[in-house]
């Protein structure tokens, strides 16, 4: 039964005041849109400047099975793309050839706005290039395949042209070509993913970029901080034009990433974006379904409902995609937005599949290589990671200074890595401090990770000095230590006063790390805090491995008893619990501090943990950090609990207890 | 206006008919792509079910509804 793609904007409009299309603007959208074939998974490609209401129309069709049958029941009603004839030609192609599916397993067709009757023109098609990350030999093969499809397409190749896909390394690759067929002059759209921040002023040299490179590489680097990805866009028409664009990406909506709001701030203080546009866009993202009170289910997508099998559940997910930042060759700036609506049958598992799980009973050396590989390979642009998403965005700056701690020791690599990180960090100290992100507070947590980063590297830097003292103002008048000091602001969405005495609180999960770095000033608390059954509980964890490993390693000289009773606690935690990997993580460090037993039970448990390393390198999440309500004074079963979903926090911990286990074998 | 109950009863049967119809049955396809409950009254009352868009639209939610409810349930006892 078929779902027609014009369905999607009925879903959109409502999210979208008429500044962005009128009534008018809307019918003409929808004929044309009516006109695609039954792929319900559009995008509205939207002008935030003021005054400009153009709207252009993008459709994402992928090799699935059910897509291809779309496109062959669309064919075979005599339907078009516009006037796309040769983009006609290529689909079937692409249909009836599995091979060439393997390589391009997806296409983005974008229309520039239909006339005034609905017609579309012919589309500009956008091919994936480089995966993310391949081998150059796969790399090259792929190529190979795209150019020519390329070249079928009507773009000629001369040799010179080799430049702009060959004058750059890793981590720099093409993530998408596009070939305009839409536009006057049938150039190519190349986009390149990967440029690290303050790294492309000398790409766009290597490319011989005609434009104004200073220009370009001061917003590049701004906008990197303010994404989770950036790609560069460039035209190339057997030369490259001196116009760029900035594709910005953020992993989560705005309702959980406040860098939706900065960005869109960034571009009203440029003149590019009006304030209601950036305001209606950050309202825009929700999830429909067709059991909601105000039923918002378009007509003909009702009976595919209605008959679709028990298992299916029918709903729609309108999403903010990305943003673009375009300087134009005379300098200009403008700015776009890009809001989806793709129609889909199952919800979405939050877990997600996390892939397949690595070949058991490798060398530990080897299991560590990989989830190092898994780190490196997921730094953000500007060299620091991301990880847990809670209300207040994606932690940056805390969950770096972990990842770069656990690499510190790591080899290498490793170590390049953490250097790079730690001077990203030290750009961004507040008050002495760092805290969860940008957004937040700076904090004793965060602020003692950066602390044992700059140790593990060596670094006696010049923030160092006012960390501690910063550190040091979290230290209570009756030996307690908070997560926040006093004098440090917090302020909630809620507005108004509130009650933040809880997290204000001791909390001895945040002693336990900052003991590591201000020491004795720490053991009476830890001391005196310690559980009956040997281990320290968590204010901000919703399990205690990590604390009571902490704080163990931290007693160990100075209060071998109390370490002793948290070693006889992870022992007992290993047997009549099931850690995960994050949790069994911690255990090996903890058991690694007791005798020789307790030190071979450790090396059974990193080759349990070991086992658990996924076929990427990483380990499945397990780091479920907390989120109570600020006046909440200790720890509660009905807090929001956020796991690190992208598994950087829990393959950190994994590399440290595993590096750990090995080095110790190795001695 | 709310619908009466067997209003909404004679809609459900309708939904129930529309799950099980072959295909091919005349008028399953040609539903409008915007948000239009008088388009699926219409259907229905070209199938023979006398049946109003507030009908169909609250029959529709409610029939959407049971099925999530019993997938979530199965998928529980899984």
């Amino acid at each position: 039964m078929d779902l027609p793609a014009v369905g999607c904007l009925a879903l959109l409009w409502p999210a979208l005041p008429q500044t962005f299309a009128d009534d008018a603007l809307r019918q003409v959208l929808s004929r044309g849109a009516a006109t695609l074939p039954a792929i319900p998974r559009l995008a509205l490609e939207l002008r935030l400047a003021e005054s400009d209401a153009a709207v252009d129309l993008h459709q994402l069709v992928t090799s699935h099975p059910e897509d291809l049958e779309a496109l062959e029941r669309h064919f075979a009603r005599g339907g078009r793309l516009g006037q796309g004839g040769e983009t006609v030609a290529f689909l079937r192609q692409w249909i009836e050839d599995a091979d060439l599916r393997r390589e391009i397993g997806e296409i983005f067709l974008e229309w520039d706005q239909p006339d005034g009757n609905g017609d579309l023109g012919a589309p500009a098609i956008f091919l994936p290039i480089d995966r993310k990350g391949p081998a150059e030999d796969d790399r090259n093969a792929r190529r190979k395949v795209v150019l020519a499809v390329l070249q079928r397409l009507g773009v000629e190749w001369q040799e010179s042209d080799e430049t702009v896909f060959g004058a750059f390394g890793p981590p720099i690759s093409i993530s998408h070509i596009g070939v305009m067929l839409g536009r006057r002059s049938c150039g190519l759209r190349i986009n390149y993913r990967g440029v690290p921040r303050g790294g492309l002023e000398n790409f766009l040299r290597a490319l011989q970029w005609p434009g104004d490179v200073g220009r370009a590489a001061e917003e590049f680097d701004i906008l990197v901080d303010l994404s989770d990805r950036v790609t560069v866009a460039l035209d190339f028409d057997g030369r490259l034009g001196s116009r760029i664009g900035f594709e910005l990406l953020l992993d989560g909506q705005p309702v959980q990433e406040p860098r939706w709001r900065a960005l869109l701030r960034r571009f009203e203080t440029m003149g590019v974006c009006s304030a209601a546009k950036a305001e209606a866009l950050l309202a825009a993202p929700d999830v429909l379904s067709p059991e909601q009170a105000d039923q918002p289910w378009p007509a003909a997508w009702i009976i595919a409902a209605v008959r679709s099998a028990p298992d299916c559940r029918p709903w729609f997910d309108r999403r903010l995609s990305h943003l673009k930042l375009t300087l134009a060759d005379d300098g200009a700036a403008t700015a776009k937005a890009y809001l989806s609506g793709q129609h889909h049958w199952k919800p979405v598992d939050p877990n997600g599949a996390v892939g397949a799980t690595a070949e058991a009973s490798r060398e530990i050396a080897e299991v560590v290589e990989a989830a190092v590989d898994f780190l490196l390979n997921n730094r953000r642009q500007n060299g620091l990671w991301n990880d847990f998403r809670i209300a207040n965005g994606s932690s940056d700056d805390w969950v770096s200074a972990f990842v770069a701690c656990a690499l510190a020791a790591a080899g290498a690599r490793g170590r390049r890595a953490a250097i790079e990180a730690a001077a990203r960090l030290a750009e961004r100290q507040r008050s002495g401090g760092w805290g969860y992100n940008a957004f937040s507070p700076p904090d004793a947590d965060s602020t003692a990770w950066v602390l044992k980063l700059l140790a593990g590297i060596g670094d006696s830097a010049a923030e160092a000095h006012p960390a501690r003292a910063f550190l040091l103002g979290h230290l209570g008048v009756a030996g307690t230590f908070a997560t926040y000091a006093p004098a440090t602001p917090l302020t909630f969405d809620r507005g108004g006063s509130i009650d933040d005495a809880g997290w204000r609180s001791s909390h001895a999960c945040v002693a336990a790390n900052a003991a590591g770095v201000l020491g004795q000033a720490l053991w009476p608390l830890l001391i005196g805090s310690q559980e009956a059954d040997g281990s320290w509980i968590s204010y901000w964890w919703k399990t205690d491995a990590m604390a009571t490993a902490l704080a163990a390693e931290a007693l160990s000289d100075a209060a071998p008893d109390a370490a002793e009773r948290a070693v006889a606690w992870g022992r007992d935690m290993l047997t009549v619990a099931d850690p995960n990997a994050f949790d069994l993580a911690w255990l090996v460090r903890l058991l690694m501090l007791g005798e020789a037993d307790d030190r071979a039970a450790a090396r059974a448990a990193a080759r349990r943990l070991a086992d658990l390393q996924l076929a990427d390198g990483s380990f499945p999440a397990g780091a479920q950090m907390l989120f109570p309500e600020p006046a909440v004074l200790a720890r509660r079963g009905d807090a929001a609990v956020y796991v690190d979903e992208f598994r950087l926090f829990t393959t950190a911990a994994a590399v440290a207890a595993l590096r750990q286990v090995h080095q110790a074998d190795t001695k | 206006m709310i619908p009466t109950p067997s209003q909404v009863q004679t809609a459900l049967d309708f939904l129930v008919w529309l799950r099980s119809a072959e295909d091919g049955t005349e008028n399953l396809e040609g539903l409008p792509a915007s948000i239009d409950y008088e388009a699926l009254a219409a259907l229905a009352r070209r199938s023979g079910y006398q049946v109003t868009a507030i009908a169909a639209a609250e029959a529709f939610r409610m029939f959407m509804r049971v099925r999530a409810f019993s997938t979530s349930r199965g998928s529980a006892r899984a």
